[in-house]
């Protein structure tokens, strides 16, 4: 659904920044059972904040034909 | 040579190589395998109950407990394995409603994933039925600082006596009074983010099932603009069009604000999922 493409470059970091809140931060949380522990969770933030700094990231962050907002 | 390399242990033999990557929880039915996290095995469903756990195999030794939690923080790893699972979770939108899990939900067992569906089938089956026709749209709001310091506090009643004061000020105090004109300025620019902020979200709240505001990602800014609203909201999937209109409406009306909304979706419903029980 390329007409909700994002404009400037801000608003392909908020896309990525949108994107990673939910595939590492939301979400069904499965206790027990996984490798990955909910005290875990705070070491994907590390990696998340070294993501988002990366403005290169932010201009090819494009997966076509999956989420929307990924340029067309 | 190592002929055996491609057919992965998941007989359960102690001590396991292969886990379960699970990307989502879905209906049961027909599935086009989408590739899996490690580039080559393809997402299955495991059912049990009347609900499918999309998952796929992968490497302990790239997914076990510690291995995964130092390659959380390898940037690259963390990049190329957040856009595989987001593909397989869209794959699985496109199908019908789906559960989104949270990244790195790694079982060690085809057992244990089925367990957790027994355990949660009731609340996993309402959850599915809830969300069968609904959507998950972000909203986001933009304040460009300049522009809204142009244009809507132009006519602000204190920041013209203010800027009166100024002028009228003796020269030795003209520093002074324009330094008060500024932070009032600054001031009055804050308000009035947070005043479009809440009106846009009263705008499109008629049209919204449930809505997560979420704090927007405080200081994110680049090129002038700066992120002051960041919504979830969930939407039946009748209403995305009229919302969306919405959204455009409220640009129009408010275009010499300096505040700007950028509707995006569907997204897979990472804010509507149900809270499940920690085990007992």
């Amino acid at each position: 659904m390329p007409e909700r493409a994002p404009e400037s470059l801000l608003e392909r970091q908020v896309t990525l920044l949108e994107t990673l809140d939910r595939v590492l931060n939301r979400g069904v949380v499965v206790a027990g059972d996984v490798t990955l522990s909910v005290a875990d969770v705070d070491l994907i933030h590390v990696g998340l904040r070294l993501l988002l700094c990366s403005v290169e990231t932010a201009r090819e962050w494009r997966v076509p034909g999956t989420f929307p907002l990924s340029h067309p | 040579m190592r002929a055996a390399r491609e057919v992965p242990d998941v007989s359960g033999a102690s001590p396991p190589a292969h886990g379960w990557y699970v990307y989502a929880l879905v209906l049961p039915g027909d599935l086009v395998p989408p590739e899996g996290m490690d580039g080559k095995s393809p997402v299955t469903l495991l059912v049990c109950r009347g609900i499918g756990a999309a998952a796929s195999v992968v490497p302990l030794a790239e997914f076990g407990s510690e291995p995964l939690r130092r390659n959380l923080q390898d940037v690259g790893w963390l990049e190329e394995k957040v856009r595989r699972h987001e593909r397989v979770v869209a794959a699985l939108l496109a199908r019908g409603p789906v559960l989104p899990l949270r990244f790195g939900t790694v079982f060690l067992g085809i057992e244990r994933v089925r367990a957790v569906l027994a355990r949660n089938a009731r609340t996993l089956r309402e959850a599915l039925r809830y969300l069968a026709d609904k959507e998950e749209w972000g909203l986001k709001g933009f304040s460009h600082r300049a522009s809204l310091r142009t244009a809507p506090l132009r006519g602000d009643p204190a920041l013209l006596a203010q800027g009166a004061a100024e002028t009228e000020a003796l020269p030795g105090h003209r520093f002074f009074a324009r330094r008060k004109a500024e932070e009032l300025l600054a001031a009055r620019s804050l308000e009035r983010e947070v005043e479009l902020a809440d009106d846009a979200v009263a705008a499109v709240a008629p049209r919204v099932v449930r809505l997560v505001r979420n704090p927007a990602a405080a200081g994110f800014a680049s090129e002038g603009g700066r992120l002051v609203l960041s919504l979830a909201c969930l939407l039946e999937r009748r209403e995305v069009e009229p919302f969306l209109e919405e959204v455009e409406r409220w640009n129009r009306d408010h275009r010499r604000d300096g505040f700007r909304l950028t509707a995006s979706g569907p997204w897979p419903p990472y804010h509507f999922t149900p809270g499940l029980p920690v085990d007992a």
